[in-house]
């Protein structure tokens, strides 16, 4: 995961962004002379390789993105941080839409745009926002915006060793920019936006820097992906979404509504081992994995079972490392990845030593939301006494081992860790993760840091739950139990809910 | 000749027992006490235990002590290989095997076989008495020069484990402005120069820990520590003591864990409330007034030896609240029972890293001792479970529990390369078996009739061999990677 990383939007103090923009537009021969030197240095190879359209009709579809963000801090989700100024690109696809990176236009306020020789910025919507696959498809509504504009069309996925051309405002520019990259490799890989989903991506060997960030990648003429983030370790090493990927995200917007990736919830392993086979009665020859594990509420809860071994999905026969058997190198759960909820998954497989097929819908994992980054959301927490809960999240833990204040703080992150496992997929943990300190918290350092289990007796499931265990109690005294400590925490209800009004005041808790 | 024998035997004990009975006698700036100690170690491997690391060289203070023997810091003799003793101003270099070591104090015994040694030799003898707070002299040996003396100021005492033990024993504060060791140095009182502990750390902020003398008096006598067998929680919050039934009195701390088998097993039970501690009145954050040494931890009622008020051998008194009735208890004085540690951190109580190899793969022990040998991140680079496990469960809870069996890694051979990139996962069956120990798991796999070894792990991960394949892919690992022993223990 540590290898990629979304390419950030290119970020400036938004003041010193608008007053270069501003500069750029009031003195437009620099800005016509840079243009026919970019041409004079493009058009040779463009024109030979791009073959079905010009670098000019090419501009006609890229966009420059401008956005003003504001994120809300997980550590503190009562305040909200600076406004910041970013550019990123995207391209203009069919029916009027910009198709871009979601990480472009994650937690905007204000997001605007314009297409080569535009002198006006134009206001932009965001339409649909997909941060499981890092794409968002944006619309502007003054219909002047498209006047002599070009849509793109979607290619294939691209040859091995094949040339690509990446389009884009790199940098902060307003100019556009070329760079060619070949395709070095095609696989399954995470994607950094969310630091959790793992789709197919191709790599090129091409710098996508900041600003990059949703231009396209075009090969033909054709879109072949979407330029979206780089390795942190090799250098001039880029990838680009391909466009199953994008095509998954259209069709899933079709009607209306962004639903996101169905989850099979198992874990499996090899099956290299001949006693291991043996053990379970796999006949000499067959293929396939074994499953090791299936998480609640994932599409193969009660379908699949640990043990079953895995030889065939939707008749495509699986190997032993788990990769599909047609191509050996793409791994098998690429199927699962082109579903979407309700699709049917169908396995072969051999189960107490009987072939079978089992077949189920497919659906999203629950649990999947709080191990994803999110973006442009409220983090609900609950304020009891001065002690500050919220439910246990990427962002949260991200913020909170920044604070350094994460003592004793092996639990919460071993259970973020093993969630799907430790998750019956109702439930969500609950995490006591600092104080706002007040005289009548002062003792509370004990459980820093520590997951709720119970109160008064009753299993927490949710941060909701226990707000409302907490909030309708007639109980004088409140028990919180935490996982891994035997004793458990004693409060006075009237007391903790007295200190609760002087502390919104001295700290300043809006809302709350 | 038996009789000879058993005469001279009568006589040394005689003396022996003189030498810790009697008075204390001042230590002379010029008294051949202090000698030098030079030990050649060679530290385990704990990722891979059929390693060890390169041999090393410490050098520390040893006290002679009378009959051969020496007082070192146990820091200072773990994995020892060679000891050397050299008195101050000789070059003569003798030999000294490790007699015994007492790993919660950190202090160790060496005997010296050959007669010749005692001679000219001067016997420090450890007292009871302390003076406290007052002025001393640290006494050290270096190289070929004579004894030196360093000024200290002995601030007061406290209670807490030392060096990574598990029993807290009672310290001695020090200041000083001069740069010192704390290896083993001898302190004595400035006045009197009665000898008053052994320096054991020592920071660059000038403040250092000195063993006191009773606590080392106790050692040398052969007689083991007591461990209270419990954890509490300070009970300084309103709620908590309304909830607990302590209505104005400002006494009691909540027992938070309580130990199998230790000296609270049975007696104590979990939210019970202390009160007092041998009529000491214990306050809400778990301190007691001492008479002579101030405000102290309540861990000193059960863990002192110092003679006029040690909890060794003898039952401590409790008053408790339990269920908010007050109740009196007595406590018998029990050692920290070994069994109850479950993963071992801080010091190595000379135990080498157990491991077991089956069909090519390495199975451990869970100790602190593995994850630390990951480097200055090993808390980011170690399974997040074996990481939660070592922070929350190093002392059993219940008699049930076994030590945590892990597999630590796979040595890659054909036989099993399904499985080489397992790595850092927990043991959870063996054909069904669960498994508290490497002794138990070896057992396990040698009894079993069935035709399959079947290890399952607790992600669900699983191992399947015919159990002939663990002896030659073992045969074949050992010969590969060049590892004497399929097991160590």
């Amino acid at each position: 995961m540590k290898e990629k990383k979304a390419t950030d939007p290119n970020t400036m103090d938004s003041n010193k962004l608008m007053q270069k923009q501003k500069k750029i537009l009031s003195n437009p021969f620099p800005f016509a002379s840079t243009i026919l030197f970019f041409l004079f240095l493009y058009s040779p190879f463009i024109s030979a390789e791009s073959s079905s359209q010009s670098v000019d009709e090419i501009r006609k579809s890229v966009v420059q993105i401008r956005v003003f963000s504001q994120a809300k801090d997980p550590y503190s989700p009562w305040i909200s941080s600076g406004i910041a100024a970013s550019t990123g690109s995207g391209f203009l696809i069919a029916n009027n839409r910009i198709l871009t990176n979601a990480h472009v236009v994650s937690n905007a306020k204000f997001i605007e745009a314009q297409r080569n020789n535009q002198t006006e910025w134009y206001e932009v919507k965001v339409l649909f926002i997909a941060h499981d696959c890092d794409l968002a498809i944006l619309e502007v509504p003054d219909t002047n915006f498209y006047a002599n504009s070009l849509e793109l069309e979607l290619g294939g996925i691209p040859e091995l060793a094949s040339p690509v051309d990446i389009i884009g405002y790199p940098i902060g520019g307003s100019k556009i920019s070329v760079s060619r990259g070949i395709v070095s490799r095609i696989e399954q890989a995470s994607y950094a936006h969310s630091q959790i989903d793992s789709h197919l991506v191709v790599q090129v060997d091409a710098a996508i820097n900041p600003g990059n960030s949703g231009g396209p990648a075009l090969q033909n003429g054709k879109v072949v992906g979407v330029a979206f983030q780089a390795s942190t370790k090799g250098e001039n090493i880029g990838y680009i979404i391909p466009t199953n990927v994008i095509h998954h995200f259209l069709k899933d917007i079709e009607d209306g509504v962004y639903d996101g990736y169905v989850e099979l919830g198992i874990q499996t392993q090899n099956s290299y081992s001949e006693s291991h086979r043996k053990f379970y009665g796999i006949p000499q020859g067959e293929e396939g994995v074994f499953v090791t594990r299936v998480f609640k509420q994932g599409s193969a809860d009660g379908f699949l079972q640990a043990g079953d071994y895995l030889t065939a999905i939707d008749g495509r026969k699986i190997g032993k490392n788990g990769n599909l058997q047609e191509t050996n190198s793409i791994d098998f759960l690429e199927v699962i990845d082109n579903k979407f909820a309700g699709d049917d998954i169908r396995f072969d497989l051999i189960r107490n030593k009987k072939k079978i097929q089992v077949s189920f819908p497919a659906k999203k994992m629950p649990q999947m939301e709080n191990q994803r980054s999110s973006y442009g959301k409220e983090y609900p927490y609950f304020i009891f006494g001065g002690l500050v809960f919220q439910t246990v999240n990427r962002d949260l833990l991200e913020a909170w081992s920044k604070t350094g204040q994460t003592q004793g703080g092996s639990l919460l992150v071993y259970r973020f860790y093993d969630a799907s496992h430790l998750s019956d997929g109702d439930a969500e943990d609950v995490v006591l993760y600092r104080k706002l300190s007040h005289p009548s918290n002062s003792h509370s350092d004990f459980y820093l840091n520590m997951v709720v289990s119970s109160v008064n007796g009753t299993t927490v499931k949710n941060l909701n739950h226990f707000k409302s265990l907490l909030q309708s109690t007639k109980e004088k005294i409140v028990k919180i139990h935490f996982y891994g400590v035997q004793v458990p925490m004693i409060l006075e209800r009237e007391e903790s809910e007295k200190a609760d009004e002087q502390i919104k005041k001295t700290y300043h808790l809006i809302g709350k | 000749m038996k009789s000879f024998s058993s005469i001279f035997v009568s006589i040394s004990l005689l003396l022996f027992s003189y030498s810790i009975t009697s008075k204390p006698i001042p230590v002379g700036i010029n008294d051949t006490s202090i000698l030098q100690i030079k030990v050649t170690v060679l530290y385990p491997n704990y990722i891979q235990p059929w390693r060890f690391k390169i041999p090393e060289i410490r050098q520390s203070t040893g006290i002679y002590i009378g009959e051969n023997r020496v007082l070192v810091p146990a820091q200072a003799v773990y994995f020892y290989t060679n000891i050397e003793v050299k008195k101050p101003e000789s070059l003569k270099v003798f030999t000294a095997e490790l007699e015994r070591m007492d790993a919660d104090l950190g202090l160790a015994l060496l005997k010296i076989n050959d007669p010749s040694f005692q001679k000219d030799l001067k016997i420090v003898q450890f007292p009871s008495d302390l003076f406290l707070p007052g002025l001393g002299f640290v006494m050290e040996s270096k190289d070929q020069r004579s004894l030196e003396e360093k000024k200290v100021r002995l601030i007061r005492m406290d209670i807490e484990s030392y060096a990574s033990g598990y029993v807290e024993l009672p310290y001695i504060e020090i200041q000083s402005e001069e740069k010192l060791d704390g290896v083993g140095e001898l302190i004595v009182d400035a006045t009197s120069r009665i000898p008053q502990g052994i320096l054991y750390q020592f920071k660059e902020n000038g403040i250092g820990k000195m063993i006191p003398s009773f606590s080392i008096k106790h050692f040398i006598e052969g007689k083991s520590f007591p461990f209270k067998g419990f954890r509490y929680k300070p009970l300084v919050d309103s709620a908590s003591r309304n909830y607990f039934g302590l209505k104005k009195d400002d006494l009691g701390v909540l027992v938070a864990e309580v130990y199998p088998g230790s000296s609270a097993d049975g007696i104590l039970q979990l939210e019970d409330v202390i009160l007092e501690v041998s009529n000491f009145k214990i306050d809400p954050k778990g301190y007691f007034d001492h008479p002579k040494f101030g405000k102290l931890n309540m861990s000193y009622l059960f863990h002192n030896t110092y003679e006029s008020d040690s909890a060794h051998e003898k039952k401590i008194k409790l008053k408790i609240f339990r269920n908010k009735k007050p109740m009196s208890l007595e406590m018998d004085s029990k050692p920290l029972n070994e069994w109850s540690i479950r993963i071992p951190h801080g010091n190595t109580r000379f135990q080498l890293p157990k491991y077991l190899m089956l069909a090519g793969i390495i199975f451990q022990e869970l100790s602190e001792h593995y994850l630390t040998e990951h480097g200055n991140q090993w808390r980011n680079r170690v399974s997040k479970e074996l990481l939660y496990l070592n922070d929350f469960y190093r002392i059993k809870r219940n008699a049930k529990e076994g030590k945590v069996i892990f597999l630590s890694q796979v040595l890659p051979l054909s036989g099993n390369k399904a499985y080489h990139n397992a790595h850092q996962l927990i043991l959870k069956s063996v054909n069904g078996h669960e498994i508290g120990s490497l002794e138990e798991l070896r057992s396990v796999i040698n009894d079993t009739n069935t035709p399959f070894i079947r290890f399952v792990m607790n992600d669900g991960f699983e191992l399947i061999f015919q159990k002939e394949e663990i002896n030659s892919l073992n045969e074949e690992a050992k010969k590969s990677f060049q590892i004497a022993k399929e097991f160590n223990f």
